[in-house]
């Protein structure tokens, strides 16, 4: 059944949390989405990949980069932790 | 578990079939991002500090991206992230995001699950201590597999190799209200569905079956 509900039922949740004191150099992991970056743990199947940009990184390390299309064009390694929202 | 910043979640209720959008924000920075675009703005700005810095779509269907265009036209530096092959991929400010893809926003982290199933271009964004799970899975049961492009064994694999191995004690934030509640603990979820206590794939069509023959409209 397709409803159109006039009025917003509106719940609020607050996620009272200490500031993440453990890893404080993920402060430094560089640019975000509004840059244009994403983070990953890199996989097997973008090692080729990222050997095109000259980028040599082992296997579960954290990258930080931008994708053109399926390949890489900019990667850069950084700290584990920016690859982590685990603390 | 510990989330990595200070954040809120709002949930707007309303759209086609009582979807679902979540606004979080950032308490220390202010920064918010929203999740699905399935109720209208009007809803949503009073509560916008100033603008939203991006949105996360759950999937593709046109319930979940019905406002997407009014959103973009009062915020036009809105950052659209998606699964990669999602229809909606054609926005100039789409970001196309893989499976297990970190997002940073300011000071907030999202980690990018792919979970098809429900639909293809399924995605689930996890925000510890929250789960954001579009249509994958609602209060009391899993998605369900009607559209042209879904897939029991690739939902099966989404929710019990992937949901179902995070922490249980994470939130689930549904797309739809369709439950006794509108978020739920993983593990109150798994005791209440029999959708989520499957023995294996098998045994999950089953359900699926069960569930399809007894469903309710609106449920």
């Amino acid at each position: 059944m397709r409803v159109l509900l006039t009025i917003s039922i509106i719940s609020f949740i607050f996620f009272n949390c200490e500031p993440n004191t453990n890893a404080p150099d993920c402060n430094e992991c560089g640019g975000g989405l509004l840059d244009g970056y994403l983070y990953k743990e890199v996989a097997i199947n973008d090692i080729a990949s990222l050997a095109e940009i000259n980028v040599s990184v082992n296997i579960g390390k954290c990258i930080r980069f931008k994708m053109d299309g399926a390949d890489f064009s900019e990667a850069v390694i950084v700290d584990d932790c920016c690859c982590s929202i685990y603390e | 578990m510990k989330p990595s910043t200070d954040f809120s979640i709002r949930s707007f209720i309303g759209g086609y079939d009582k979807n679902i959008t979540y606004l979080i924000n950032c308490n220390r920075t202010g920064a918010q991002v929203l999740v699905d675009a399935s109720v209208e703005l009007s809803q949503i700005s009073p509560y916008i500090n100033n603008s939203p810095l991006a949105i996360m779509i759950t999937h593709g269907h046109k319930d979940h991206t019905a406002y997407l265009d009014q959103y973009i036209s009062h915020h036009p530096s809105l950052v659209i992230v998606g699964h990669y092959a999602s229809s909606i991929n054609h926005y100039d400010r789409y970001k196309e995001i893989h499976d297990g893809e970190v997002i940073k926003v300011g000071e907030l982290t999202l980690l990018a699950i792919c979970t098809p199933g429900h639909y293809f271009d399924s995605i689930c964004y996890k925000i510890d201590p929250a789960l954001f799970t579009g249509d994958t899975m609602f209060v009391g049961r899993t998605g369900r597999v009607k559209s042209a492009k879904s897939d029991i064994e690739e939902l099966y694999d989404s929710v019990y190799n992937k949901i179902l191995t995070l922490p249980h004690d994470i939130r689930i934030y549904p797309g739809h209200d369709y439950g006794k509640k509108s978020s739920i603990l993983l593990k109150e979820n798994i005791k209440m569905s029999t959708l989520l206590q499957a023995k294996n794939l098998i045994d999950f069509k089953e359900k699926m079956k069960n569930y399809e023959d007894n469903r309710k409209s609106g449920s």
